[in-house]
């Protein structure tokens, strides 16, 4: 017996879906060859691969344009045929996975560093006999640690073939239990942080780092960026911003807002799939209208475009069919943007920019308790964001997340005092 | 705790503070453990929700069965709130049947092994 299909959108077939979701990457695949010739592809490629992963290298920088673009393709591509292989039903969950790993891609996920993780998922999959089918998207999220490899490796001897063989097995370890410990940290904030694994991560990495600073390891956090391709980047992804609107447009019966009232109605709380509530062409329109904001931000920062930034706009559109919304997640950002004009950070550096647009994690405190809470969730995620990552020592590329599930844990119990007092 | 265990009492826990919530006269749980699936069946007398509920309840519950989303989210189901642990429970269910009259509600619910 299956379900009764009561939604009243159009429905999209899987396979559109998969095409549609495989843009960007052969996007950036295609431009990847415009912008550099195929040994810069390849010996940017390598750079990107020997190189550190910490926080922040922006892989633009280390391997190239063309050589980052490629990694993104090939990383994003591998994993759409993953889950086209495993039967996936595309919806908001796999669709955030997807655009967080085209993402960081830019910084700090490469084609030689994820799998220790995935292989650890697979193996996680197996002890609980349960299928890999099931776990595969904890495990795209969990790349987070990803730059862990490269440091274990560095702790032990970047020469030493053990050491290699040493850090893979301790990120094989990692993806091992990632996802009991990711899915038990849920109701620390309930549900109300939507980078989760960020927070997860965030704990694995400081005892990894910890126990590597204990026996004399010298952690190397780092600040690579571009400079070069801001205009580049900035058209490329209003390019696809925009082209996400107009397929979203002729998927939603050629309407713009027919639905849209149900994603701005919603709390972008745990689990809030914007593909099942409003159908496949409202969230696509999300999708670009969330990108559009998240650029119009850059842009009003005076932002230059690089790695990390590209990142976390990708971020924002790939969770915009997974709870976040212009409702929910302007006043999160408008929060950090305040918190910036005040303390010691300039309002353009990358590293504001990006705690901006990562803020919106913590959007479903906007959603739920109104856009003050999330002015003040956003004001308070600028300074723990800027002061946790020397806890795990940048091998957490979602340092935001780390913060984002520290605050959503502290602010949601202090808001739901109020909260039942009024009701 | 068996996981298995905990998923259910979780979606049992999620429909009777639904039916709680509407200030229900009784509620009767019933549920049937068989060789390929968990039946659940939630029976509440006098139940006062607004069609407008009920009906996003049913939709929501609707949702298809989505193995990847339940393995991570599911301990966040069991608070009820209308749009996301109730989508929840629908992303742990296999069949889902919910009909409301005469202020009565029957919630029935499929959940293969």
């Amino acid at each position: 017996m299956t379900k009764e299909n009561l939604s009243s959108y159009k429905q999209v077939s899987e396979k559109t879906k998969f095409i549609i979701i495989s843009i960007f990457p052969v996007a950036s695949f295609i431009l990847a060859f415009f912008v550099s010739d195929f040994n810069e592809i390849i010996n940017g490629l390598y750079k990107i691969i020997i190189q550190p992963d910490v926080l922040i290298t922006d892989y633009i920088k280390v391997g190239g344009l063309g050589a980052a673009l490629m990694n993104s393709a090939l990383l994003t591509l591998i994993n759409i045929f993953f889950l086209w292989r495993l039967n996936f039903h595309m919806g908001g969950f796999p669709i955030s996975a997807l655009f967080i790993i085209a993402g960081f891609a830019f910084f700090g996920k490469n084609i030689f560093n994820v799998w220790p993780i995935y292989i650890g998922g697979y193996l996680y999959a197996k002890q609980q006999k349960k299928r890999f089918r099931s776990i595969i998207v904890i495990s795209m999220f969990g790349t987070a640690l990803s730059p862990m490899i490269f440091e274990v490796a560095r702790a032990i001897g970047p020469s030493n073939h053990w050491g290699l063989a040493f850090a893979i097995l301790a990120g094989i370890v990692v993806g091992f239990f990632l996802p009991p410990i990711a899915s038990h940290l849920l109701r620390a904030h309930d549900g109300y942080n939507l980078y989760n694994v960020g927070f997860a991560a965030g704990f694995i990495g400081t005892v990894i780092m910890s126990f590597m600073k204990s026996y004399g390891f010298i952690n190397e956090p780092r600040m690579i960026l571009s400079t070069e391709h801001d205009l580049f980047l900035k058209v490329f992804l209003s390019m696809f911003f925009i082209l996400l609107i107009v397929i979203g447009y002729f998927l939603n019966d050629k309407s713009l807002f027919k639905g849209y009232t149900k994603i701005l109605n919603s709390s972008g709380k745990l689990v809030t799939d914007f593909t099942f509530l409003a159908g496949f062409g409202m969230t696509l329109i999300n999708m670009g209208i969330m990108g559009i904001i998240g650029l119009a931000y850059v842009f009003i920062s005076k932002g230059v475009m690089n790695g990390p930034i590209v990142g976390g706009l990708l971020t924002i559109v790939g969770f915009a069919s997974f709870g976040k919304h212009p409702k929910n997640c302007i006043p999160v950002m408008l929060g950090v943007f305040i918190a910036s004009i005040f303390k010691v950070w300039g309002t353009s550096s990358t590293t504001v920019i990006i705690a901006a647009l990562f803020s919106t994690s913590l959007c479903p405190i906007a959603g739920e308790y109104g856009a003050i809470a999330g002015i003040i969730a956003g004001f308070i995620h600028l300074s723990v964001t800027m002061n946790v990552g020397v806890l795990h020592g940048g091998i957490n590329l979602y340092n935001n997340g780390f913060s984002t599930g520290i605050i959503a844990t502290l602010l949601v119990p202090m808001l739901d005092v109020f909260k039942r007092r009024n009701e | 705790m068996n996981v298995e265990v905990k998923k259910i009492t979780k979606i049992v826990s999620e429909m009777v503070t639904f039916a709680m919530l509407g200030d229900a006269e009784k509620v009767d749980v019933s549920i049937e453990n068989n060789n390929d699936m968990f039946k659940l069946l939630i029976n509440a007398r006098n139940v006062n929700r607004t069609n407008e509920s009920v009906n996003n309840l049913r939709e929501l519950l609707n949702a298809p069965r989505q193995r990847a989303a339940e393995e991570y989210y599911w301990e966040l189901a069991g608070d009820n709130d209308m749009t996301t642990e109730i989508a929840l429970v629908g992303m742990m269910t296999d069949h889902a049947k919910v009909i409301y009259e005469d202020n009565n509600l029957l919630i029935e619910l499929h959940r293969y092994k």
